[in-house]
């Protein structure tokens, strides 16, 4: 097997890169492949919350790099979603105790026995950052839409391909459908152009993130939500099958004309004949 | 095209969204100014050489690119130098 190793990045922190690791993870791991995510938040670990699994933890990271385990003991298996597994970051070490090259050595083994290898990448730009972009021949890049959010991607996009990663591509998270339609918040061309990258999902904010955060079910797992629906759309487009993309503005218009439909009696299929 | 559509939607020019626009586009240009203008590294290099000619110099710029404050735009660079005391 040869697998791809995709780092997800953001510059800021806080936008969803955890959350968008798990689900993608989820997502691909629905779709059959067999998935790795490596939490690479130093110090900091949340991956293994967001995804339920903290109280499996015996080895992380640091134990394979410094040999202190093989790495089939720190591949932690998730309870729902066939062939995920998870590293988990270690919580009591600090940031530097890994190098580029150690986790390069890391992803080029884990890609010969996985389909997608998704480093889950710290805040910020620095050393934690750099390894996990050493590591990776892909980028997707977490945003808001939000103008310190979008800033610091585009920083981060420039560092991407000054280490030639030339193909980010861009997830914009918890767009708010309501103000985008006021005028009050920037949508997803806007961000788009500015940014000069394609978009891989369009994410809606969704209190069913923080709900499922909350009991460690990662919401791709609910496909009644409009942001699981997406996490499992994205890891389609990943994983190379056309997906059409759907802006959440777009959805939930389309959705409330259904409600009103449904109410004044009018199904779909109905009013096209009309 | 997405502007007309913004006042079909009957969006104001100076919405929040409009603004936000106007200061991410920007804050972006000047980024990529600092972080990519080959003149400007070019001229990092030659400065640093110059001022380390005439003053003993501890590390590279502390601070190096291009600011704007209000309407004008300053290159501001902060260089350590060794303390000889
Ligand atoms: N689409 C969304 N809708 C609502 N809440 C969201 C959404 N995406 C993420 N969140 C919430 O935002 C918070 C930050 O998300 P997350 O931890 O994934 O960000 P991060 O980029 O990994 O942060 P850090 O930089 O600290 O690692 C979490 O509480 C998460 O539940
Ligand atoms: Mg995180």
């Amino acid at each position: 097997m040869s697998g791809k190793t995709i780092v997800m990045t953001s510059g800021k922190g806080g936008v969803g890169k955890t959350t968008a690791t798990a689900n993608v993870g989820v997502g691909l791991a629905l779709r059959g492949k067999r998935v790795v995510v490596i939490d690479t938040d130093i110090g900091l670990r949340n991956l293994d919350v967001v995804m339920g699994l903290e109280n499996r933890i015996v080895y992380d990271l640091i134990d394979v790099v410094e040999e202190r385990c093989r790495v089939e003991q720190a591949l932690i298996r998730d309870k729902h979603a066939g062939e995920l597994y998870l590293i988990a970051a270690a919580q009591t070490r600090d940031k530097d105790c890994i190098s580029s090259q150690q986790l390069i050595d890391l992803c080029r083994q884990l890609e010969a026995d996985f389909d997608y290898v998704i480093v889950d990448c710290p805040a910020g730009i620095e050393q934690g950052f750099r390894n996990a972009i050493a590591a990776a021949r892909e980028a997707l890049v977490v945003t808001t839409p939000e103008v310190s959010a979008i800033r610091d991607a585009d920083r981060v996009i420039g560092l991407l391909h000054a280490s030639d990663i030339h193909s980010a591509k861009l997830i914009i998270n918890r767009i708010k459908p309501e103000m985008v339609r006021q005028g009050d918040m920037l949508d997803a061309s806007d961000v788009l152009d500015m940014l000069a990258v394609d978009a891989i999902g369009l994410i809606p904010a969704d209190d069913r993130v923080i709900t499922t955060t909350n009991n460690g079910t990662p919401v791709a797992h609910d496909v009644q939500s409009p942001s699981g629906r997406e996490f499992v759309r994205i890891a389609a487009r990943i994983d190379g099958e056309y997906t059409p993309m759907i802006d959440p503005v777009e959805e939930q218009s389309t959705s409330i004309m259904d409600k009103v439909r449904t109410l004044m009696g009018i199904t779909r299929k109905a009013s096209t004949h009309v | 095209m997405f502007r007309l559509l913004r006042i079909i939607r009957g969006q104001r020019q100076d919405s929040p969204r409009e603004l936000a626009r106007q200061r991410v586009q920007s804050a972006i240009r000047r980024d990529r100014m600092e972080v990519s203008t080959p003149q400007l590294s070019e001229l990092r290099g030659e400065l640093l050489s110059a001022i380390s000619a005439r003053l003993p110099v501890a590390s590279e710029f502390a601070e190096f690119g291009l600011d704007r404050v209000g309407d004008d735009l300053y290159l501001v660079s902060r260089v350590r130098l060794e303390d000889r005391r």
